[in-house]
């Protein structure tokens, strides 16, 4: 028997309003869609997307990534130079990391040229701004997304071999991510800065720093990640733009570990100093945990879950579980935000830096309910951080439950971004970002909230629906 | 005579909103033509035919384009941003108190109580919308039209392999679970169930059984397609199905135009293995075919009602022609005899699709044939639907009469103004009509023609014509309007109104069939 | 309220629309009555089964604010319950562990899980599942329907014990690899079952019911595969603490149920008959 003759009718009404005030006039229950044409009013993409809702090879294969999602315990388990931790970095070849999905030389925007310049000459490879330019735009050196290395760096989010990365493990399916050391604000090398002063820096953070803080994280009695960033959720953090909580935890833990160590007493005082004046120290953490629990969900046949989200200052680029290593790229969408003094958006850079890995997971703009301080700083208000966490569970397959937000009565981040809900819903992840100047060097004039842009969905969806066995009866 | 146009990136707006722009922006002086329109390939391809393009957008931007006088275009401009941006606004607002329920995942999410998706957007989007909703469980009923046959049919099997309902594309009518649902009819819960591929077809079968002091289990709707070949009636068969399997229906309606012979066979087949009895109205086809076992032949959409209802009471339905009353017939003769010579013909202004393919089948029947934009099997095509020959019987619900306009049925001033002419007309004897109530239905469908009639009439008179109007009024006194005071209001205007569609017809026919004896 | 579930039960359909009412609640536990089926949906620490909805996070079922005779709406993986929306897409289906069964060294296990089973059970379970296995061995139907029908929602508890012995029995005859032979057995039981069923209440009736297809709970099912495989002592060890410790007898009586079936098992092979 038809289960709808024995139920009261509730009808979603899509289209023309008259039909559900009627319904309603006519003493029906009805709930009217503020419908669009979805996936760029694409009729034949539509389609397809239409065949891939409720489709239980999707949801079976989404279920799967997003249990592994879950599972995943990242762990930090060492700080060691790129060279010895990531393969392509270590052979005979030359190749720095940039972040976002990939592009050329002559198309990269100013702050990551900056930034690969002022790289190539730390590691030696040039010794002025014109040859290490000449070098870069001459094809000898491979620029890769760090992504494609199982790494990830914020900004221009540039790694060469001699710099150190932190190692994150998941301890529950063994698959080790990385990324850089955080250098602090100001002038540095993630907004394209490539100063003597700078390099400066980053020399001494690839040597002093660098013995330093491996000893410490060698000797770390808890270097369980979920935790302290769990924690952290409840203490303002949202662990993209916010860190402050979190870099305080884990001074503590550093410090514990160094205390019964034998380094050098100077230099771990300048470490020491270095970590507790840098309230985005843990960023750089924060990004290769979450890129740790969104690499176990990849991988997936069939599945819709988006494992990554990143840009490159001209592109936004995504990847799915089920479609491999295939980005899906477009151009950045604008940000929303607020300008220092003396900056407006004619100075901006496009978005930029692989930290939207935070956002993939659930963190960052999605656990914008934990961060009140972010929503000002981006020029909301702390009902629009609730409101914007709560819209990010319409996209998401689920809400994790090691991540709770105070805010929303201690329910978990909205987590596991399905790209058939975005495509179909219209409703774009949104993420909180900050605003690097677009020439390079200048640093960070301002943050705000931008959104992923619809068509890397659209482009994705498409990808999945054609690794799918064809249904019979499919209309194209 | 100068052209401007501007497009809204990403700015989406239904139908009904995009023809309330551009009426009102056709009403400003100086405006020769307007167009607002969702920059779809179909709507950039008409406007490049009128001469207007090309344009630089995508199919989900928004299109205004106006032609006229060069200070008419800048105010045209003006208040069409007005009324596009301005809602938009405000709707933002609200957006940000409570989340808007985009996608029907989205609603389903939010409380999966919902279970019955009605959708009325584009054809182009349409039928992907109504995949998503079988896909999440759920019924669905596709108002919309201008979906290709073969997506009618992924629907239609994807429904079918996990039991669910199409009733649409093109579907207008239904009423589910006692809920009028699109163009539908207020009538009381009961034991009959309907199964329909045509709308007015269903109303008149609920209205008539409702009348009969009867009622409706369910009427589900199939579409007009759904007895071609290429699609054999899945949903007629389903919804069979589900009627025989419902506790709440003890005999089952089942209304459309003759289906192909092999679809015919396999929905008597299954009328006839069916436990409770089905009555069949076919419309054009002789009820002797279709009555078997269990199974009995209706001769026209009143009598289909007629039957069931007198099956429900356990009693023997009765068939035959539909009777003209011997005063009636009287009254219609006399009618005829005092017309000038001029006036032979008929001229019917229907609204309704199936009611306009009915009375030409009973005029027909009286061996009265007829032109129409939609001729049945025997009668014509008119040369120029605005231009009536001899009988002419036209539907203006049809594509033909409703580009960029509301259906007559929403909007009737188009039927008023085609009924005045015809009553000008010194060949018209006769002036046959249907008013369609119900919710959908205008709320005032005879103002104006009441106005018409009276004028027309009075015209007439002074040409020394006196004109026939015949009137059908499809609904019940449940209905939003009030049947009864726009049924008195007719007669008060010497309109006869029938009690059916068929017998307003039969009416019809008799003056003509009359006419043609006093002129031959 | 919208909660997510991390694990749904082995059997249980969520896709397809379906409509019931709530039937229960309780602390740590709300039943669905669903057309025939009974489903139960569990905080995040309980037990999966064949009709299992397992929460994730930390919220009590009894917490949702759910009451008897709710309406409830089954559609696309949601679970629609008075108000509280239960979201089921990511949950992870849990199905039996597949084992093999060895039966040597079994007297030992059956000994060891009788005697910490012992005080755990209702002290009037022990009869009860000796009379039933002893009509299953003595192959005459009256005395089986006479031990049915005794035991059959008799003793204490919310699932009465002489139902929990029940299901303790039944787990033995049908696990698989011993299914073939003792599945005349469970056919038997099965037939005696039927009539007696009306004489407990739902609840008990649908775990009966699924007892009789081989569905078993989680632990169940884990303490029947040690005993049955003997398998490491570790695993054995946490089986039976797993199950000693549902409800206040419910648990051991399981355990006397499961004890005398597996007698059954260690008597020679041509004795097991129509």
């Amino acid at each position: 028997m038809k289960t709808l003759f024995a139920e009261d009718l509730n009808v979603i009404n899509v289209g023309l309003q008259g039909f559900a005030d009627n319904v309603a006039a006519a003493g029906g229950t009805v709930t009217q869609l503020s419908w669009a044409p979805p996936v760029g009013a694409n009729a034949e993409l539509g389609r397809t997307l239409a065949g891939l809702v409720g489709n239980p090879m999707v949801e079976d294969a989404n279920a799967q990534a997003y249990a592994r999602y879950l599972a995943a315990q990242p762990r930090l388990v060492d700080l060691v130079l790129a060279r010895d931790a990531i393969a392509g970095l270590g052979g005979g070849e030359r190749r720095i990391l940039h972040s976002g999905p990939p592009i050329g030389w002559d198309d990269m925007c100013g702050p990551q040229r900056g930034a690969i310049t002022g790289a190539i000459l730390y590691e030696g490879w040039a010794d002025s701004l014109e040859s290490a330019e000449q070098l870069a735009g001459s094809g000898s050196i491979a620029l890769d997304p760090c992504h494609e290395h199982g790494a990830v760096g914020p900004m221009a989010g540039i790694i060469s071999p001699s710099m150190p990365v932190w190692v994150v493990e998941n301890t529950e399916h063994g698959n080790r991510t990385y990324c850089n050391l955080n250098e602090g604000l100001g002038k540095v090398l993630r907004f394209g800065a490539n100063s003597p002063e700078v390099l400066d820096k980053l020399r001494w953070l690839g040597t002093e720093f660098f013995t330093v803080i491996q000893a410490a994280v060698r000797r770390l009695e808890d270097a369980d990640l979920k935790p302290l960033m769990a924690q952290a959720l409840h203490m303002g953090d949202e662990l993209h733009n916010r860190n402050a909580a979190a870099s305080g935890l884990l001074f503590k833990r550093l410090t514990l570990a160094l205390l019964g160590s034998d380094v050098d007493r100077g230099a771990m005082e300048r470490a020491l100093r270095f970590v507790a004046f840098n309230d985005h120290f843990f960023l750089n953490i924060s990004m290769a945990a979450n890129k740790s629990m969104s690499d176990a969900a990849h991988g997936v046949p069939g599945s819709s879950m988006v494992t990554v989200m990143s840009r490159n200052g001209v592109n936004f680029g995504i990847r799915l579980s089920g479609t491999g290593g295939q980005w899906f790229q477009a151009p950045a969408n604008p940000v929303d935000g607020l300008y220092f003094p003396g900056y407006s958006v004619e100075d901006a850079a496009p978005d930029l830096g692989d930290s939207a890995i935070t956002e993939t997971n659930g963190l960052g703009g999605f656990a914008m309910a934990a961060s009140p301080a972010i929503v000002q700083f981006v020029g909301g208000t702390p009902a629009d951080a609730t409101a914007n966490s709560r819209r990010m569970l319409s996209i998401t397959l689920g809400a994790n439950p090691a991540f709770t937000l105070p805010a929303l009565n201690f329910g978990g981040t909205p987590a596991g971004i399905d790209a058939v809900l975005v495509a179909d819903s219209g409703v774009l992840p949104i993420i909180n970002t900050g605003i690097a100047h677009k020439e390079a060097g200048i640093g960070q004039i301002g943050a705000g909230i931008t959104t992923a842009p619809m068509q890397c969905f659209s482009d994705a969806i498409a990808a999945l629906a054609a690794t799918l066995p064809h249904e019979t009866g499919d209309a194209s | 005579m100068s052209t401007t146009s501007r497009y809204y990136p990403n700015l989406y707006k239904d139908s009904v909103s995009l023809m309330t722009v551009s009426a009102e922006i056709m009403s400003l002086k100086g405006i020769e033509a307007a167009s607002v329109v969702m920059a779809s390939a179909t709507n950039i391809d008409n406007l490049r035919e009128a001469g207007l393009g090309p344009f630089e957008v995508r199919p989900n931007d928004l299109l205004v384009a106006i032609s006229g006088t060069e200070e008419a275009c800048e105010e045209a401009l003006s208040e069409a941003d007005d009324l596009l941006t301005h809602t938009a606004s405000a709707g933002d607002v609200e957006a940000a108190a409570a989340q808007p329920v985009t996608s029907i995942h989205m609603a389903l999410a939010e409380d999966p109580s919902h279970n019955f998706v009605l959708v009325s957007v584009p054809g182009d989007y349409a039928a992907a919308e109504g995949m998503k909703a079988l896909r999440l469980g759920m019924d669905v009923m596709l108002f919309s039209d201008n979906v290709t046959v073969a997506d009618e049919l992924w629907l239609k099997e994807y429904a079918r392999d996990h039991d669910l309902m199409v009733m649409g594309p093109d579907c207008g009518t239904a009423i589910v679970n006692g809920v009028p649902l699109g163009f539908a009819n207020v009538v009381r819960r009961g034991p009959i169930g309907v199964v329909g591929a045509s709308g007015t077809g269903t109303q008149e079968v609920t209205v008539r059984v409702h009348q009969n002091g009867s009622g409706i289990s369910q009427a589900l709707g199939t579409g007009g397609r759904d007895l071609h070949d290429e699609i054999g009636g899945i949903s007629m068969l389903h919804g069979l199905a589900a009627l025989d399997a419902d506790p709440a229906t003890s005999v089952i309606v089942l209304v459309s135009k003759p289906p192909s012979a092999a679809v015919a066979a396999a929905v008597l087949g299954a009328a006839e293995a069916s436990p409770k009895p089905v009555v069949v109205i076919f419309l054009g086809a002789d009820p002797s075919t279709i009555t078997r076992d269990g199974v009995h032949g209706a001769a026209s959409l009143a009598q289909a009602a007629d039957m069931a209802v007198a099956l429900a009471k356990g009693e023997e339905p009765r068939s035959g022609d539909i009777a003209v009353s011997n005063e009636m017939h009287r009254r219609l003769t006399d009618a005829a005899h005092g017309m000038a010579a001029s006036q032979r013909f008929v001229r019917g202004v229907f609204s309704g699709g199936t009611f306009c393919a009915e009375a030409q089948l009973v005029h027909a029947a009286a061996g009265i044939t007829a032109y129409s934009n939609v001729p049945t099997t025997g009668n014509h095509a008119l040369k120029r639907i605005t231009l009536s020959e001899e009988n002419t019987i036209i539907d203006m619900g049809e594509d033909e009469f409703t580009q960029g306009r509301p259906h007559p049925m929403i909007d009737p001033s188009l039927r008023d103004a085609r009924i005045r002419q015809e009553a000008e007309d010194p060949a018209t004897a006769v002036v046959l009509f249907d008013v369609e109530l119900g919710y959908g239905s205008s709320l005032d469908p005879v103002a104006g023609l009441l106005g018409v009639i009276g004028t027309a009439r009075a015209a007439a008179k002074a040409a020394g014509r006196t004109v026939v109007f015949i009137g059908y009024v499809c609904g019940t006194d449940q209905d939003p309007q009030s049947r009864k005071d726009i049924v008195a209001a007719l007669k008060a205007a010497h309109v006869l109104v029938a009690s059916s569609n068929a017998e307003a017809a039969a009416w019809s026919a008799t003056v003509i069939a009359e006419r043609g004896k006093a002129t031959s | 309220m919208r909660v997510n579930a991390g694990t749904i039960g082995s059997v249980i359909e969520l896709r397809a629309p379906r409509i019931g009412q709530v039937h229960s609640v309780f602390n740590r536990a709300v039943n669905l009555k669903i057309g025939d089926e009974l489903w139960t949906v569990t905080d995040h620490g309980g037990h999966d089964a064949a009709f299992t909805v397992r929460l994730s996070g930390a919220v009590l079922p009894g917490d949702l604010g759910v009451r008897s005779h709710d309406p409830v709406h089954v559609r696309s993986r949601h679970i629609r319950a008075g108000a509280v929306v239960i979201d089921t897409r990511t949950a992870v289906r849990w199905m039996p562990r597949r084992y093999d069964v060895d039966l040597s060294g079994l007297s030992v296990r059956v000994a060891e899980l009788e005697a910490a089973a012992r005080h755990v059970a209702w002290a009037g379970s022990w009869p009860l599942a000796d009379a039933v296995v002893g009509a299953l061995a003595s192959s005459c139907r009256g005395d089986l329907d006479d031990a049915v029908r005794r035991t059959t929602g008799r003793g204490p508890g919310l699932t009465p014990s002489g139902d929990d012995v029940l299901v303790g029995v039944l787990g033995v005859l049908t696990a698989p690899g011993v299914s073939a032979r003792c599945e005349p057995l469970a056919a038997r039981l099965r037939t005696a079952l039927a009539p007696a069923l009306a004489t407990t209440n739902e609840i008990s009736r649908a775990l009966l019911r699924q007892a009789s297809n081989g569905q078993v709970s989680r632990p169940v099912w884990e303490l029947t595969s040690a005993v049955l495989s003997g398998s490491a002592a570790a695993s054995f060890t946490q089986a039976r603490a797993d199950v000693l410790s549902t409800g206040a007898t419910s648990g051991g009586d399981t355990c006397a149920g499961l004890v005398a079936a597996c007698q059954l098992l260690s008597r020679p092979l041509e004795w097991i008959s129509e």
